[in-house]
């Protein structure tokens, strides 16, 4: 058996799992849809070390429904 | 002279036949033998010779039949995990429906140790005759164990009153939409994942 669709088309499976995960969440009804895109949210602080000094702090703030 | 040549033949003849060697490797050399054998060997052997082996010491011992002959749980023993919350943690149910990307099955106690790739579905956890409650989930794996424990990860799982059939509809207009517009294949493989869930979403909405 072949690859998967988006294998082939260069996805990993946990891109393809996150983006199955934000298709289900973006059509919830009412206040679940609130909590759920809340999930969704990717933030993460990226520091650079050399030396035994820090370098600058990168900020990584993706607000939900991001598909790349 | 020779009467008594032909009943002397087949007796002789039948004793020849009966295996008189039993080849050491095809007994299971009990704990006892070989203890008595070692203590023998102390007694006897010159200090230079390490005692031998025992091919008991290689072999596996044979797998307890008990462990099989316990047969299978009454119950199974389900776990289902989201990384945001814990749905369910070792409930005794009687049958798990699982749709697995090679095709929709049932867990029921005593189930093949299997892990298997989820498909965009609804999970049917059957926790008695009346008692079914149902997720729709977004994909994931399930793990069967020997032991008939099954755990089903999840990245997204909700109960099926929580969709909303409408926004279900659009949303399948708008990714058939962006697969037609769509520009490279990684586009595309978006805009068909957005169709494959939609499209499970609505078959188990019931549209």
């Amino acid at each position: 058996m072949s690859s998967a669709y988006w294998r082939v088309a260069g996805m990993s499976y946990v891109k393809y799992a996150n983006l199955c995960a934000d298709v289900v969440r973006s059509v919830l009804k009412d206040q679940h849809v609130v909590t759920a895109k809340a999930r969704e949210n990717v933030y993460f602080k990226t520091t650079e070390w050399a030396n035994g000094v820090p370098g600058a702090s990168v900020i990584t703030e993706i607000k939900s429904a991001a598909t790349k | 002279m020779f009467r008594r040549a032909a009943q002397v033949l087949s007796t002789r003849g039948s004793r020849a036949f009966t295996p008189s060697v039993t080849f050491a490797a095809d007994e299971a050399v009990s704990k006892h033998t070989s203890s008595a054998f070692l203590k023998s060997w102390a007694d006897n052997a010159p200090s230079t010779l390490d005692p031998p082996n025992f091919s008991a010491t290689f072999i596996p011992p044979p797998r307890s039949l008990e462990a099989e002959a316990a047969g299978i749980p009454e119950k199974l023993n389900f776990s289902f995990y989201l990384p945001h919350a814990t749905e369910m943690n070792n409930e005794k149910v009687d049958m798990v429906l699982v749709p697995g990307t090679d095709g929709d099955f049932g867990v029921l106690p005593g189930h093949v140790p299997t892990i298997a790739q989820l498909k965009p579905g609804v999970v049917a956890v059957h926790k008695d005759d009346k008692d079914i409650v149902k997720y729709f989930v977004s994909s994931g794996f399930a793990f069967i164990h020997a032991d008939s424990s099954t755990e089903l990860c999840a990245v997204e799982a909700v109960p099926l009153e929580q969709i909303d059939a409408a926004a279900v509809k659009e949303s399948l207009a708008e990714y058939n939409n962006k697969l037609i517009n769509a520009k490279d294949d990684y586009e595309k493989a978006a805009a068909q994942i957005g169709i494959e869930v939609c499209s499970a979403m609505n078959a188990a909405v019931g549209n």
